[in-house]
């Protein structure tokens, strides 16, 4: 899974989101590493609605346009914490091996 | 005319970019996601952000949008014998591998440039290892490698061996090259024959997260 999408889902973790609100969520929640353009979020989405990871939550008209809210799937989640899962244990292995001394305490 | 609908004006000539469909779809509340990103006074959109959008558009109509997502997908290679790669490489067919990939959705299945289909996978109505004895009509030539297609049916092989067929509940509309064209039926050559049979059969398919008691 490319960073993109695991922190598309990771943003509509915790709950539905809408376009630009999963845009700066991203941002956030990469501390500013992760900027998503318009394209590339919109391709995603349609890939992941395919994959039947994530839904369409609700629909609403702010200032006459159209936000198109998006949630997570139960499968969905399912994904994302695999996918969290890997990256956490790889990240164990990484840590140990550059620091065997601090590894041993804990 | 004032700054934002000039810029919702150039937003939009790129939206055209897209497929039709998708478009219709979306193009709402990517305007929405665009114009709730400009600055105050932007008249014209960022180049990177008319470059990513041009991207997306051309690799949605020429069918290559992955979103850059590998979820849950098993791939399949085709197989190709030394011969048949060599010439396959020659007519620039070879350069990504040949493949039959498969996503909880849909069975995706290319030859570089000279083949491309996107099957949903409720489409697919069997899947059985071929003999190369019952091929019929031209398909029986036995040195046939690469695309070919008869009314209905497309033969994707690099190898006479490791054949499955594949039959649809009804007709989609393929790449062969630039030119599309109704399949009803797809017969490739698969590196593991017995496992793209496995992996395409219903029978075999389960919904995501089933088969997991402990929950």
């Amino acid at each position: 899974m490319q960073e993109a999408t695991f922190m598309i889902l990771t943003a509509l973790a915790a709950g539905g989101q809408h376009g630009y609100g999963i845009i700066t969520d991203v941002q956030e929640i990469s501390a500013g590493r992760v900027h998503l353009k318009a394209g590339t979020l919109y391709a995603a989405l349609e890939r992941l609605r395919a994959d039947k990871l994530i839904e369409v939550d609700r629909e609403e008209i702010v200032d006459s346009r159209l936000r198109r809210y998006y949630r997570l799937t139960p499968a969905g989640g399912e994904v994302l914490a695999a996918e969290a899962a890997r990256l956490q244990a790889n990240a164990r292995v990484a840590m140990s091996r550059l620091k065997p001394a601090a590894g041993a305490v804990t | 005319m004032s700054d934002s609908a000039d810029l919702e004006r150039r937003y939009r000539r790129l939206l055209a970019c897209y497929p039709h469909a998708f478009r219709h779809e979306h193009e709402q509340e990517i305007l929405a996601v665009l114009m709730a990103g400009a600055d105050e006074g932007q008249q014209r959109p960022r180049l990177g952000e008319a470059a990513n959008l041009i991207k997306h558009a051309l690799w949605m109509r020429l069918g290559l949008s992955r979103g850059g997502i590998m979820i849950n997908e098993t791939t399949f290679p085709i197989s190709v014998d030394r011969p048949s790669r060599t010439l396959m490489t020659a007519f620039g067919a070879g350069r990504k591998a040949p493949r039959v990939t498969m996503s909880s959705s849909t069975v995706d299945v290319r030859m570089g440039w000279a083949f491309h289909a996107t099957i949903p996978r409720e489409s697919v109505a069997s899947a059985r290892p071929l003999n190369r004895g019952e091929l019929r009509g031209p398909f029986r030539i036995s040195v046939l490698r690469g695309v070919n297609y008869w009314p209905r049916t497309a033969l994707v092989n690099g190898a006479g061996t490791g054949l499955v067929e594949i039959t649809l509940n009804r007709s989609k509309w393929v790449w062969l090259g630039p030119l599309r064209a109704p399949m009803r039926r797809l017969i490739v050559s698969a590196e593991d024959q017995s496992g793209l049979v496995a992996e395409l059969n219903p029978s075999s398919q389960r919904s995501p997260g089933a088969g997991d008691p402990s929950s």
